[in-house]
């Protein structure tokens, strides 16, 4: 039984909790696995089962992705771990065979085979994806806004993730897992990077940038 | 009413906010009018929530507050919080009696809470002069017809038109009752009203159930479109607004086939059902669509329809930035008009379309004819209808159910969903052979509901989205329908549904009594 279902006997019958093995949170609705939740509901079509911090990211990157209209763009993803992450930016980005290209130098793991409309969708997603491990925006796509997806459970995946960010021209980066006590030099790689990213409750960090604004 | 409240109150008429404010600030009025004139100041505003809040607080004090009660009646009335707005209807109406907007507002709120006479009873009084306000004459049909008293109604409605020639919106609500107790009448008033005006959508929505009702396809679908209208709002057909970002479609050429089509369910679990009657057909023209649904029905339209993938409303919301590759939302109840235009088109294209989860089915089987061995399993449902009017309208009393369950080598098995705590009381005490399951909410877990109808032999139903679900997986359906208004789709006569191919329609008549009738169907299942 993890900590959520334990403390929930506890409670009084007005009192709500949300969480997962690292959070907790009582006395808000929950949202996120509902059939309300776009997200729930992709992927509950993938198979995919993540964790409830996991969703709440994911709702973020929806949000954020939904509000670039048309054109190209791209997403960096620095780990396989994120690859449900980086599919659902270009998603709701509007990524499509032309649009939308994915560099992952670790690669995207496999995704579950999937038919209709939500295969089609698979299919040119994997088609645009670069998984060579030197795979990054060639220089013409540089200006264009890029999505850098990211994991911070080693500090090499949140240094690459960093450099990535730095790199580009616009765009915005999310990075999970941020914030554990074992971390210790996560904030002051970022600070020398000049990136001082906003930090959720549940341990995401969000930073973004805007073209021509330094 | 002190001079300084009736001119702050003719300030707040006039608009003159700030004024009206700076006055309130120099006076020295009791705190409850203190607030409700703040509050009265903040709706001039627009401010709802704030003036909601204010005269709530207002009412706090003082109970009796005249302004803070009639202004939060007719406040939580606009916002459509009819049961929340009740008490202070009520306390605003018989502080000022010959105030009509209060009484009306009162009567609305007693409707709503299922209390009809009392709101015929209000509004009785004020229908007495020689010509009563139109909308009194109209509200007062309402409740009538609300309370089941539909003759009385009529004639209400009938002297509305008689003192407002005019006014359509009289000759409308005549045509509306109409609608359940003479159908053909009903449609000759729409149609001499739509001569008048022709192309008035709430006129055409509510006509089309009458066109339906009397088999007259063609006409009755293409109006029916009228209900995804933003005008008919929720009383119409009005689709999840996950899936509102994408261009509506209701005509089957304006489909491009080599993109998507989001064929979308609509309305309640029977609509549902019945739409899917032409899901086939539609997919077998436009094989690159998906299905847009309720999670509760996936599974169940997955597996009946499973050359098509069957995704959540919320999927829908998924695509938003996808709509290169999607033509748009085409809700399943618009391909009717191409599908079922005749009753000929109906009788050639019956066929069973909804397949059960078959291991459930033979779990259910299995483990309730073992309690029953040999035993004719009747699978029942005595209540249906989301809104209180229409509960009324479809249900019929368990009780009188429970006298035609003396059916020797018959065992009942309840298939009704909602709270049956008095009902398996009733039946445990009286012994009543009926099976009550534990543990499955009907209304959520549509496929083991579902798979328990299927393991019955057959099914025996007052007009609720079981009947749909039977009768489309092919199940022998008994459909019990009370002498007032059912849904358009079960015609006006007896017999042989027109949609599935085993329901049977018994329709009870006006003049009957209930246990007469219930008797008379018993004879059909011995």
């Amino acid at each position: 039984m993890n900590l959520p279902n334990l403390l929930r006997n506890h409670l009084p019958e007005s009192k709500s909790i949300i969480g997962d093995d690292e959070f907790i949170l009582l006395n808000r609705k929950e949202y996120h696995v509902t059939q309300i939740s776009p997200v729930n509901a992709v992927l509950h079509n993938l198979g995919f089962r993540v964790s409830y911090s996991y969703r709440t990211l994911l709702a973020i990157c929806d949000q954020l992705s939904t509000g670039l209209v048309g054109g190209d763009f791209n997403i960096i993803i620095s780990d396989p771990s994120m690859a449900v992450a980086g599919f659902y930016c270009w998603l709701k980005a509007g990524g499509s065979k032309n649009f939308g290209r994915i560099y992952a130098p670790k690669g995207v793991g496999r995704f579950r085979g999937a038919d209709s409309i939500l295969g089609e969708l698979l299919s040119e997603f994997s088609g645009n994806t670069l998984s060579k491990s030197d795979s990054k925006p060639e220089e013409q796509r540089k200006a264009l806004f890029t999505i850098v997806i990211g994991n911070t459970k080693q500090s090499n995946q949140t240094i690459f993730a960093i450099d990535r960010y730095t790199e580009i021209e616009s765009g915005f980066l999310v990075l999970k897992d941020y914030a554990r006590v074992d971390a210790f030099d996560e904030r002051d790689y970022h600070e020398q990077k000049g990136v001082f990213p906003a930090i959720t409750f549940e341990g995401h960090a969000l930073a973004v940038k805007t073209a021509g604004v330094k | 009413m002190s001079k300084v409240l009736q001119n702050i109150d003719k300030l707040v008429n006039l608009g003159q906010l700030v004024e009206a404010e700076k006055l309130l600030a120099s006076s020295n009025l009791a705190p409850s009018y203190r607030l409700a004139i703040e509050a009265a100041i903040a709706l001039k505003r627009g401010d709802e929530q704030k003036s909601e809040i204010d005269f709530l607080r207002a009412v706090e004090i003082d109970p009796e507050n005249p302004i803070a009660t009639g202004n939060l009646a007719i406040l939580l009335f606009k916002q459509k919080k009819l049961k929340k707005a009740l008490t202070y209807a009520e306390t605003a109406h018989k502080k000022a009696p010959k105030n009509e907007t209060f009484a009306r507002i009162y009567a609305a709120c007693l409707s709503d809470c299922d209390r009809n006479s009392e709101a015929v009873a209000v509004l009785e009084p004020y229908t007495a002069s020689t010509k009563p306000s139109l909308e009194m004459l109209l509200g007062y049909a309402a409740t009538l017809r609300g309370d089941m008293r539909a003759k009385d109604s009529l004639i209400v409605l009938e002297r509305a038109k008689e003192l407002y020639p005019e006014n359509e919106e009289a000759e409308r609500g005549l045509a509306d009752a109409y609608a359940e107790l003479d159908p053909k009448l009903a449609q000759r008033i729409f149609q001499e009203i739509e001569e008048k005006s022709p192309g008035n959508v709430s006129v055409g929505w509510n006509r089309s159930f009458v066109e339906l009702r009397l088999r007259n396809f063609q006409t009755g679908w293409r109006l029916y479109d009228y209900g995804l209208l933003e005008k008919i709002g929720k009383i119409g057909r009005p689709l999840p607004p996950q899936i509102k970002c994408f261009k509506l479609i209701t005509d089957l050429s304006d489909l491009n086939k080599e993109c998507w089509t989001l064929f979308s369910s609509e309305q309640g679990l029977g609509d549902q059902v019945l739409f899917l009657s032409v899901f086939a057909e539609a997919l077998s023209l436009y094989p690159k669509s998906i299905f847009i649904g309720e999670d509760r029905m996936l599974n169940l339209v997955q597996r009946s329809f499973p050359s098509v993938k069957a995704y959540s409303y919320a999927f829908g919301a998924a695509l938003i930035r996808q709509q290169h590759r999607v033509n748009g939302v085409f809700p399943l109840g618009s391909l009717m008009k191409y599908f079922r235009t005749s009753e000929d088109s109906f009788v050639r294209n019956k066929r069973n379309y909804l397949i059960p989860d078959r291991q459930l089915e033979e779990k259910f089987n299995k483990s309730i004819r073992n309690h029953a061995p040999g035993m004719q399993l009747i699978g029942i449902s005595w209540t249906g209808g989301f809104w209180e009017r229409q509960k009324k309208t479809k249900s019929f009393d368990f009780i009188d159910f429970a006298k035609i369950m003396n059916i020797e080598n018959c065992r009942f098995i309840s298939l009704q969903y909602g709270d049956t705590s008095k009902e398996r009381e009733y039946a445990k005490k009286n012994k009543l052979p009926i099976t009550f399951i534990e543990g499955i909410d009907f209304k959520k877990n549509i496929d083991s509901w579902f798979a328990l109808a299927c393991a019955c032999d057959r099914i025996l139903s007052v007009s609720t989205a079981l009947v749909h679900f039977a009768g489309a997986a092919g199940k022998r359906v008994d459909l019990l329908l009370t002498e007032f208004q059912s849904p358009f789709i079960w015609g006006t006569e007896e017999g042989d549904s027109l949609p599935y191919s085993d329901v049977t329609i018994h329709r009870k008549k006006r003049d009957q009594g209930v246990e007469d009738f219930l008797l008379h169907v018993r004879k059909s299942l011995i």
